[in-house]
């Protein structure tokens, strides 16, 4: 239950802080400010039309009914209908613009909380985990779409609603203004308990939800090892443990807020007893009308439903201003990768110069002066044991992190000062698994460059070798690849990765070696395609093949973060040193 | 069958709903008669107020005892309105909790080929979404009865008192309920809708955020930025699509009841001047016309629920009454339980057919003996079946034909607990529970002892490792926990099947996700608990090949050729071609020791 106190601490925001991140949120709607403004002005005429009802009665009653002057009747029904009809159009007005208002904004959080995820290093991925940044982009800006739709809305009219409420008891009688005097305290006090109380119990029930809800998909995703192992009974049993603790939190919350809804209603009643009573002690004295008394009446009947909306309403203002919190929270993480201003050169070398880097927030260094000159057109194996930093190393060389110590530069141009665009020209890193989003096999490869046409991806295909075996599609190139590239088979999404590096036509190549295993058939054409698109780039290769290794000009074996040896594959066997270990290893590892 | 299955959930759709309420017969009478109670409070408070008008204020006769009376008739409404509320609510959550756990007992029983088919989310929403909105359905039912009943009460005595103005007040009433069906339907595909364009929004995050390397890479940041501004817009646009059917229905309803207040102050105000009427019987039938609205809005949305709930249980029916296909035998025999000296375990496939499709057979008449203790390794390419055999072994699915039988028993006859506690699996993918690394190797045995969990770690080569976890066998783990390396989870699983000590062993692809350097640790772990156990090893990989005492090559579904590693290594040329494209790609995944992947 430890997880509990972290939900609270982190859903809860202090009164300062709540106030902060709603200023900052306004400040961020400020293009809506017109259709906001237009919002609150039909909510206005809204909310006082709907006052104008009791008003319209009494005038109805003191100068129709009572002297029988059926004109004037006549008189007040018009203007009743007239007024019903302006907060019909008004009313639907209110809702149309404040939506817009509301749904824009959200729309601009959208696209500005992702840009900026986007602006981020890899180090900031590594830091959130990727449900967190989903959570924040779906879950935490929806929790605030009902606010937009009808909450702000509420909010206004409900306040607006009890502003001229008091007023127009004030005009039509300071006496029986005393009646409302007497009733809301109660329902004020109240409230603000039934919102603390609420509020608990409400995330007590998330709570609950939240683990009844992942013991449901435990159970569910593991009903394999559970049917192995016989553990039905007592996983059935686990199970409703969690159900009924979710039952009992349901049954806390309503016992907390049950008795509002009743004292509630019960004050409004209360409020139109006291009304007769010294309405009747104020009209036989001759101090007000018959129908002051009643159109007070009618009035202090609307004015409690309000009263319970605005307390609902809390919850819901209380969970968007955290989730708003949370998104501010990303638009205020500075990317650490910034971009330069240098152009990078058509060709060069890349230079590594005595550098070492740690990921934020860890002590050991996973490289440590590591220095290395890769001349234009040589290609390079990196080799090393797991978590040497041999990734880490051709990471770095694309400039997906900055070293922490010494510099990378190409053409003699530092990484850190050159553009990322021409950067990502220059440079590309073919990730080992080819990762692919929804959409065509075209649309694919064009998230190397944006702006090519068909035929450029066509020749990025052709380059690689692998043009035939999509054409062969019945869309060819234009074939869905369904989600995470389902369509295709492991290989086939190697190609679509591979082609993406030939249509930039990059300088360097920075190459994880995939380890994943393919059907001998596409193995030969993956192969042919990567030797294709090396070619005479400068090549860096993290490699896992023997084969690979032996076609490297030069071979960088990297220990524990230090370049342990650097030489070609004939001189580092001669060393006899970390090299001539793991060649021999490898060798008799072949099978007979 | 789906046909069948189709109309069963046709004639029970209300079945289930029913069987369920029946058991909560005596709290919704309760909730009902409470209900009944609140309608008496309410529709006395208009008629006091109409009494205390002409009485008290017109007549200034004891004005302060109509005053009070309807503070009374107030008081009692509002403890009836809580208490309504609390049992309507109260109940509906127990509908709801009882056909949760039902629903979710069902669902562990049902077999793997079931399982295997449907998505985890799907049956995730059955018992969450699902079962809200049939318990937003039961809510409806005390609360709607007494709405009704509260509707026809106010109908009668406005026609007894005054039918013209009864007619003229109400007449606009049946509009809204009209409009609050409609708005329901209208506002639900809307609703869906923008869902939709939700959830396509979070597919650009999840694939932006899990391909960043690529979007990186080729600084295509500005293509997932266009297609999420697409995705936004989208949502933006039939978001207010939605708010526009509101703006459309909601004031309709909120205003619809003001013409019968105008038509009250209109027709009502002239039968005043008239002397047909008292001004408090105007009153108190403005305020009934008020009254109304609320339960005539809350009809209109319970029919709509009502529908929805209906779709909710069609749904969960739909997995209720799927029959576990795999279940015990109606007279189960037990396994033979050791005499003297003999060993138990011995394992027996003779002539065993099986396809996951009917199209496909994985298994053609495959033959496999394990004498007791003994271990075999199945060696075989991909789709060559190996992996089945254990699946059927622990009658995850059942054979098309031919016979299994352990210690010459017929798995069949065996009731599905002894067979599965008989039948130790090792999985390929690990899976950990949302609890303490010992609750999750006591999984078989969840009252074993310490010792006995740190034994069985101990023999998986665990122990260490978990002894450096933040609360070492307290750690939780799971999807809110600690998690582990690959490794480390195969070494927990390996320890789960060992505290269960089955008297058979079956090891699938146990060492995959190890550190190569930790390999032979697990081997010499997994050699130990194999250790006069019978065990059945399904290797991926050519080092673990070297546990068993015989080797099996699988191919086609069929066990090709049986003996020692070293025998079928000089004979056989089948095995020699699987092999060498086993150590490929073990070499590829891998490397040899120290040449790792980074």
């Amino acid at each position: 239950m430890w997880g509990m106190s972290a939900i609270e601490e982190e859903d809860r925001l202090d009164a300062d802080a709540a106030k902060q991140v709603m200023r900052r949120a306004a400040r961020m709607a400020a293009p809506f400010k017109r259709t906001v403004l237009s919002a609150i002005g039909f909510t206005a005429m809204t909310t006082l039309g709907l006052l104008m009802g009791p008003v319209i009665v009494r005038y109805g009653i003191d100068n129709g009914i009572k002297p029988a002057d059926s004109a004037t009747l006549r008189t007040a029904v018009i203007a009743y209908i007239v007024v019903v009809s302006i907060v019909y159009v008004s009313s639907r007005q209110q809702y149309i613009f404040i939506n817009r208002a509301g749904e824009g904004f959200l729309r601009l959080l959208r696209i500005r909380v992702f840009g900026h995820i986007q602006k981020q290093s890899l180090a900031f991925f590594d830091r959130n985990k990727s449900g967190v940044l989903v959570a924040r982009m779906t879950a935490d800006i929806e929790s605030m779409a009902e606010l937009v739709q009808w909450g702000l809305l509420q909010f206004v009219s409900a306040a607006l609603l009890l502003t001229f409420s008091f007023i127009l008891l004030l005009v039509l009688s300071w006496q029986l203004t005393i009646v409302a005097l007497l009733v809301m305290p109660v329902i004020v006090i109240a409230s603000r308990k039934f919102q603390r109380d609420s509020n608990a119990a409400y995330l007590d029930v998330r709570d609950n939800v939240g683990s009844n809800l992942s013991t449901l998909q435990e159970g569910i995703t593991g009903v394999r090892v559970i049917q192995a192992y016989a553990r039905e009974p007592e996983q059935t049993r686990r199970f409703e443990e969690s159900n009924r603790g979710l039952f009992r939190s349901h049954l806390y919350s309503l016992r907390v807020s049950t008795w509002f809804f009743g004292l509630v209603e019960a004050s409004g009643v209360i409020a139109s007893a006291l009304a007769i009573g010294i309405g009747g002690w104020l009209v036989n004295r001759g101090d007000v009308s018959v129908g002051t008394a009643i159109a007070v009446l009618l009035l202090l009947a609307q004015l409690f439903e309000p009263v319970q909306q605005l307390s609902q309403l809390y919850n819901t203002v209380q969970s968007s201003t955290a989730a708003l919190d949370k998104l501010f929270g990303i638009l205020d993480t500075t990317p650490d990768v910034l971009d330069g201003e240098l152009a990078l050169p058509a060709s060069g070398a890349v230079v590594v110069s005595a550098v070492g880097f740690r990921y934020p927030e860890t002590k050991s260094l996973v490289l440590d002066d590591v220095s290395i000159t890769v001349a234009n057109g040589e290609r390079l194996a990196v080799v090393g044991a797991t978590g040497s930093g041999k990734s880490t190393l051709a990471k770095l060389m694309a400039r997906l992190y900055d070293p922490t110590a010494g510099t990378i530069t190409f053409g003699g141009v530092d990484l850190r000062d050159a553009t990322i665009d021409s950067l990502r020209q220059r440079v590309v890193v073919v990730p080992q698994e080819g990762f692919l989003f929804g959409g065509t096999i075209a649309d694919n490869v064009r998230v190397a460059r944006a702006d090519a046409s068909d035929d450029d991806v066509r020749a990025a295909l052709d380059a690689i070798g692998a043009l035939d075996r999509f054409e062969q599609f019945e869309e060819g190139i234009h074939t869905e690849v369904r989600e995470r590239g389902s369509r295709l088979s492991a290989g086939e999404r190697q190609l679509v990765s591979l082609a993406r590096a030939a249509l930039v036509d990059p300088a360097v190549l920075v190459l994880d070696e995939a380890t994943s295993n393919l059907d001998p058939g596409t193995e030969v054409i993956v192969e042919h395609a990567l030797e294709s698109l090396m070619g005479s780039r400068t090549t860096i290769v993290v490699a896992h093949r023997l084969s690979t290794i032996r076609r490297a000009d030069r071979i960088a074996v990297i220990d524990a973060g230090k370049l342990a040896e650097l030489g070609t594959h004939d001189e580092l066997l001669a060393l006899g040193g970390h090299y001539a270990r793991l060649a021999s290893a490898w060798a008799s590892s072949q099978p007979n | 069958m789906t046909d069948t299955r189709a109309d069963a959930a046709k004639r029970s759709r209300w079945a289930l709903l029913q069987a369920t309420l029946a058991t909560q017969r005596r709290n919704l009478t309760i909730a009902t008669l409470i209900g009944l109670l609140w309608m008496c409070g309410k529709v006395a408070v208009p008629w006091l107020v109409g009494i205390g008008i002409d009485q008290g204020i017109e007549a200034d006769d004891r004005v302060w005892l109509w005053a009070g009376l309807v503070a009374a008739a107030g008081i009692a409404s509002g403890v009836f309105t809580a208490f309504r509320r609390y049992y309507a609510f109260r109940e509906a959550r127990w509908t709801e909790t009882q056909l949760r756990e039902r629903l979710f007992g069902h669902i562990l029983r049902l077999h793997i080929g079931y399982h295997d088919r449907s998505q985890t989310g799907q049956l995730m929403s059955r018992s969450s979404s699902d079962l809200q909105q049939i318990q937003a359905f039961v809510v409806m039912i005390p609360i709607t009865l007494s709405n009704l009943a509260m509707v026809i009460s106010v109908t009668v005595i406005l026609a007894l008192t005054n039918p013209l103005l009864t007619l003229v007040a109400l007449a606009p009433l049946p509009l809204v309920n009209f409009a609050g069906r409609r708005f329901s339907s209208s506002i639900h595909p809307a609703v869906q809708a923008v869902q939709q364009e939700q959830a396509e929004l979070a597919t650009v995050v999840e694939e932006t955020v899990s391909g960043v390397r690529v979007i990186k890479g080729f600084g295509a940041e500005s293509v997932q930025s266009a297609k999420l501004e697409v995705e936004a817009d989208d949502i933006r646009r039939v978001s207010i699509d939605a708010a526009k059917i509101r703006a459309k229905y909601l004031p309709a309803i909120e205003l619809l009841p003001q013409i019968g207040l105008i038509g009250v102050l209109g027709v009502g105000g002239l039968q005043v001047i008239d002397g047909t009427l008292t001004l408090g019987e105007l009153v108190s039938f403005n305020i009934y016309v008020s009254l109304l609205v609320a339960p005539l809005r809350m009809l209109g949305m319970t029919i709509a629920w009502g529908q929805r709930a209906a779709a909710a249980i069609e749904r969960i029916n739909d997995v209720l009454d799927t029959v576990p296909l795999i279940s015990d035998p109606g007279n189960p025999t037990v396994l033979p339980t050791r005499q003297s000296n003999s060993a138990l375990g011995a394992v027996r496939f003779d002539g065993v057919d099986f396809g996951y499709d009917d199209d496909l057979r994985v298994l053609k008449n495959f033959n496999l003996e394990l004498a007791a203790g003994q271990s075999i390794a199945l060696v075989g390419g991909t789709g060559s079946g190996k992996s089945t055999v254990a699946r059927l072994l622990i009658r995850f699915y059942d054979a098309d034909a031919g016979s299994i039988t352990i210690d010459g028993v017929p798995i069949g006859d065996l009731a599905l607990h002894e067979l599965r506690r008989a039948v130790g699996v090792v999985f390929e993918d690990t899976l950990l529970f949302g609890d303490s690394v010992a609750a999750n190797i006591a999984f078989a045995d969840p009252a074993a002892s310490h010792d006995a969990i740190e034994r069985a770690a101990r023999l998986a080569g665990a122990h260490d490792f978990i002894m450096g976890l933040p609360d070492a066998y307290d750690t939780q783990l799971g999807e809110r926990g600690y998690s582990l390396s690959g490794g480390q989870r195969q070494r927990i699983a390996i320890a789960r099947a060992i505290l269960a000590d089955p008297r058979i062993l079956v090891l699938d692809d146990a060492t995959s996700a190890v550190d190569p350097s930790k390999e032979h640790e697990i081997r010499s772990a997994m050699s130990t608990v194999m250790d006069g156990r019978t065990t059945i090893v399904i290797a991926h990989r050519p080092g673990t090949i070297a546990l068993a005492d015989t080797v099996a090559l699988v191919d086609e579904g069929r066990v090709i050729a049986t003996g020692t590693h070293d025998h079928l290594l000089a004979t056989d040329a089948r095995y020699r071609e699987v092999l060498a494209a086993m150590s490929d790609a073990d070499r590829a995944a891998a490397g040899p020791t120290g040449l790792g992947r980074s």
